[in-house]
């Protein structure tokens, strides 16, 4: 499955908060909740997963807490802050300008 | 699907979970590792059980980022990993310490001794010196004298007068609030019979001025104090509230008789405050315009300097001279501090003290240096152990350093708690107007005090420690490891220890000398000949006071009936009268000329001290006649003048001749006094008066003559003086029963009292040297043990070769005392200039000479020789065989 690091890398932050604005999560949840949401366009790498939870927790932007499943298994749960609801917005906006100019010159599109 | 997924999940969080991921984030965000593994492994389940297979590639990636947020994390947490190790530096620094308790429990005590001593030193001297006085808490206290110009030029410091007091409350920004205290007596009717009270009328402002309120009561009022005496007010003291009143509850509004008049207790002074002199009550008092001997107190106006207000002073004083048309020789005016005006002494003692606890710490501290090392060498296999594991030389020294830091701080408590019983000590030592005079009644060890302890715990424990630990890690891995355990750094590092013992012998030396001279001049005082024998003496004060006494003839009466009845009381050996007592109380000059001496101007006329005498005080006193007569009973009014002088009077104005028949007046040569004969020639004695010679002057030719309202028993009493104190008052009793009988005391008591802060000085100098020597001592026995166990192979293999058992001794005792002698040396330039700064800070102290240097070096090295004995006779004892196999 072909990947775009660059382009994972810079928006899978991005993914992280708006799959938490929905509801929190842990690691694993909000990896397949990516993927489900993107219809599979967006595959989430394990390697890139949990080390951008680990700077969005440093930043806090979110917040990671021991809890249980609704299996009873342990698991880190993670919650959007304040803080980082607030970065969600800004975030969306930039990517929407980003992502807008970027495919419209690709397809070919005038402004 | 996964758990958890659509809804929110339900959640339990551990609450000392979080509250420690708080506090991790709160020291620099780090998750611990086991955390960031278990999230990673639930993961790889979660997968798993969704029946996803991860790639290798996959697998590769997580456990890479695992590593990846570790060691981001780890480098993020430096400063947590700096208190990590720091707080296995300390357990590790305790487990060692307490694996060898001995050791420690001595090093702490030694510490403690050095730190406690300190710390109870600098307690008294911060309380006297530094902490504000209670009186005088802004310190701008001052106490406002006139002064006399001598002749030579030097000041004569006076009380002041109402005319001063004026002046100087009335001068603009000099002087913001100012009182008068003037010391009186009162004959209180209470408790059993007459008390006789040292009492101080005060003007307007006491409590004010002198921060002092009743701690019962209430101080005077505005009206009490704009009345004076006729108010009837008055105060009193703790003391005499518990002494006379036994304390009683109902005290405040109880009249009592005083004298002629009767007067109501408003309040009761605080415990300690008998300001000013002992005083132990107060009366409001009006001043009038011409009275002098007033002892004034004021504040400072803010912001002005003492050496700004004494300008001022000089020059209101010079103003009052013109106005009074005294010449420039006369008055003159300034203030002291009220700190110096109450303690007369510049802070040599503190200097003295502090010096001399700080060299008890220094060898308390090469002491414990010197045990750290010891054992440090002694744990070289482990530090070059360790050092090859590759623990670094800083670390092992931050861990020596741990260590040793704990010796000080367990030290510091232990001296800290040294201190608070040493300082009580210290109040108990001192004499007891000492604390009075400024107003305390205890040393408080405050917060000054408490960081002065601490900041040299810490400084000492740093430094000791550093050295310590930078001697103890120089170790080479190579040889020690190939020695076997026999450190081959060990003769390096008993030489350093033996320059420590060096040092401990050079500082002992000092301490030793220079209490050595303290107590010899203690010693030398108490054995003085003060020209008559003050043992044996029973002392104490009468007054003439009242129309009875106004007239000498009731005078001469009295005294005569009440020697009579004294000197008949079982017990009394003989008894006689003076209106001057040598060692207390005030003297009494009195100018004078001599006839055939050329006239002088009166500021250079000789002033002697002055002494009304009863026949029978030469013999009381066992004053030795040199030259001609003693009084009689016929030596009285209306007899020829004459007078008894003492040898240095003689030889000053007769060097060459006899003095007796020769004649003397009182005041200048044209005065109208009477030329009086001398008749006889005593042995000087030794008077706490500033005046070098003296003359004896019959009562009953002067019963009216100056201070002669004053007079002065004195009894020789066969025991002890103070047990025929109840007769005598009875006897002065039955003779007038209204006559006050005060300060009874002893004069070898009086005589002590005199040389109290020498005596106090001596004690504790001695008592440091003698604690400074002990350690030396140890010190030394200290390090020679650990020389003997050190080289037990050597002796074993010198003994299996045939050297004498005397000769292992010898060559013991020979090392020690090589150390003795080279601290010696050391030491004595050292104790020279000590002791001579020392004697120029405390009177009649004889300077340093080579005989007692000499002495002083022997005691030292003698200390050390029997320090060494002990560990030489173990090396004697040392079994070749077992010391070779071993």
């Amino acid at each position: 499955m072909p990947k775009d690091h660059e382009l994972l890398h810079g928006a899978l932050a991005a993914l992280i908060l708006r799959t938490l604005s929905e509801a929190d999560d842990h690691g694993y949840g909000i990896s397949r909740r990516i993927e489900s949401a993107t219809g599979g366009a967006v595959q989430v790498e394990d390697g890139s997963l949990y080390p951008a939870l680990y700077r969005l927790e440093r930043k806090a932007l979110i917040k990671g807490e021991w809890g249980l499943t609704e299996a009873r298994k342990r698991a880190r749960f993670y919650r959007l802050t304040d803080k980082g609801r607030r970065h969600l917005v800004r975030q969306t906006a930039q990517w929407a300008a980003f992502a807008g100019g970027v495919s419209r010159f690709l397809l070919g599109e005038k402004p | 699907m996964t758990a958890g997924r659509g809804e929110p999940p339900r959640r339990r969080t551990g609450r000392t979970r979080e509250f420690g991921a708080n506090l991790r984030s709160l020291l620099g965000w780090r998750r611990s590792s086991d955390d960031v593994r278990e999230e990673l492994r639930i993961h790889a389940e979660m997968q798993a059980a969704d029946g996803r297979v991860p790639s290798p590639h996959d697998r590769r990636a997580l456990v890479a980022a695992g590593a990846a947020l570790l060691d981001d994390g780890d480098r993020r947490s430096r400063r947590l990993q700096w208190i990590e190790e720091a707080w296995h530096d300390l357990r590790h620094g305790w487990r060692t310490l307490w694996a060898r308790p001995g050791f420690a429990l001595g090093s702490i005590l030694t510490i403690g001794i050095g730190l406690g001593a300190n710390t109870a030193i600098f307690g008294l001297v911060n309380a006297v010196y530094f902490r504000p006085l209670p009186i005088d808490p802004d310190g701008r206290l001052v106490r406002i004298r006139e002064f006399s110009l001598a002749p030579d030029g030097s000041r004569r410091q006076v009380d002041a007068s109402r005319r001063v007091f004026d002046a100087v409350t009335a001068a603009d920004g000099l002087v913001s609030d100012a009182v008068i205290l003037n010391g009186t007596s009162l004959n209180l009717q209470a408790g059993d019979g007459a008390q006789r009270v040292q009492a101080t009328r005060t003007s307007a402002g006491f409590a004010r001025v002198l921060n002092a309120m009743p701690a019962l009561g209430r101080p005077f009022t505005a009206e009490e104090e704009r009345e004076g005496e006729s108010s009837g007010a008055l105060i009193i003291s703790h003391g005499l509230w518990a002494r006379v009143f036994g304390s009683a509850s109902d005290i405040l509004g109880r009249k009592v008789v005083a004298g002629t008049r009767t007067l109501t207790i408003v309040g009761v002074m605080p415990k300690g405050f008998e300001f000013p002199y002992g005083s132990e009550a107060w009366v409001p008092a009006r001043f009038a315009e011409n009275e002098r001997s007033l002892v004034i107190f004021g504040h400072l106006a803010p912001g002005l300097s003492l050496d700004a207000a004494n300008a001022r002073f000089e020059a209101i004083g010079r103003q009052l001279n013109a106005e009074l048309g005294v010449n420039a020789l006369g008055l003159g005016l300034n203030a002291v501090s009220a700190r110096q005006a109450l303690m007369d002494d510049d802070g040599r003692m503190a200097v003295a003290l502090l010096g001399s606890v700080t060299f008890l710490l220094l060898i308390a501290c090469a002491n414990v240096t010197m045990l750290m090392t010891s054992r440090l060498v002694a744990r070289q296999k482990e530090v070059v152990i360790r050092a090859s594991l590759g623990c670094g030389r800083w670390r092992q020294i931050r861990q020596f350093i741990a260590e040793a830091l704990q010796l000080f701080v367990l030290g510091g408590i232990t001296g800290w708690g040294l201190a608070l019983v040493i300082k009580d000590a210290l109040v108990v030592l001192l004499p007891r107007t000492f604390f009075e005079q400024l107003g305390m009644t205890s040393v408080v060890l405050d917060l000054r005090v408490a960081t002065v302890a601490i900041a040299l715990a810490m400084t000492a424990g740093l430094s000791f420690g550093l050295l310590a630990a930078v001697r103890a890690t120089r170790g080479d891995l190579n040889a020690v490891m190939k020695d076997g355990g026999r450190a081959a750094t060990a003769g390096r590092s008993r030489r350093s220890a033996g320059a420590l013992v060096v040092i401990e012998i050079a500082l002992a030396l000092v301490l030793v000398a220079g209490a050595g001279l303290l107590i010899e001049s203690v010693y030398a005082i108490s054995q003085r000949d003060n020209g008559f024998r003050a043992d044996g003496l029973l002392t104490f004060q009468m007054e003439f006071r009242g129309d009875r006494y106004a007239a000498g003839g009731p005078r001469v009466q009295f005294l005569d009936a009440a020697l009579a009845r004294l000197r008949a009381l079982p017990g009394v050996v003989d008894a006689g009268v003076t209106t001057v007592n040598p060692f207390c109380c005030g003297d009494w000059g009195a100018r004078m000329s001599a006839e055939g001496q050329p006239p002088v101007a009166p500021e250079a006329a000789v002033v002697v001290q002055h002494f009304l005498v009863t026949p029978t005080f030469f013999s009381t006193m066992q004053i030795p006649l040199r030259e001609g007569r003693l009084f009689t009973d016929m030596d009285r009014e209306g007899q020829p003048p004459v007078v008894v002088v003492d040898e240095r009077f003689a030889r000053r104005f007769w060097p060459d001749q006899s003095a007796i028949g020769k004649r003397v007046k009182r005041g200048l040569y044209d005065s109208p006094f009477p030329w009086m004969t001398v008749v006889g020639v005593v042995a000087p004695i030794d008077a706490a008066g500033e005046y070098t010679e003296m003359w004896y002057l019959p009562f009953k030719q002067l019963p009216l003559g100056p201070s002669s309202t004053s007079a002065h028993v004195m009894l020789r009493s066969a025991g002890d003086p103070m047990a025929i104190l109840p007769a005598a008052r009875r006897a002065i009793a039955e003779t007038d029963a209204l006559m006050p009988v005060f300060r009874p005391t002893t004069m070898a008591e009086l005589g002590r009292d005199r040389y109290t802060q020498d005596r106090l000085a001596a004690t504790i100098t001695g008592t440091l040297a003698a604690s400074g020597l002990l350690l030396s001592v140890l010190g030394v026995y200290g390090l020679m043990s650990s020389a003997v166990a050190g080289d037990a192979r050597e002796i074993g293999i010198r003994l299996a070769l045939g050297a004498s058992r005397r000769r292992v001794i010898g060559g013991v005792i020979a090392r020690a005392l090589r150390l003795a002698v080279i601290g010696v040396l050391a030491g004595v330039p050292l104790a020279y200039l000590s002791t001579r700064g020392l004697s120029a800070l405390i009177t009649d102290l004889e300077p340093l000479d080579v005989s007692r240097l000499f002495a002083v070096a022997l005691v030292l090295v003698a200390a050390v020789a029997t320090a060494a004995l002990l560990p030489a006779r173990r090396a004697m004892r040392i079994d070749p065989l077992r010391a070779l196999r071993y």
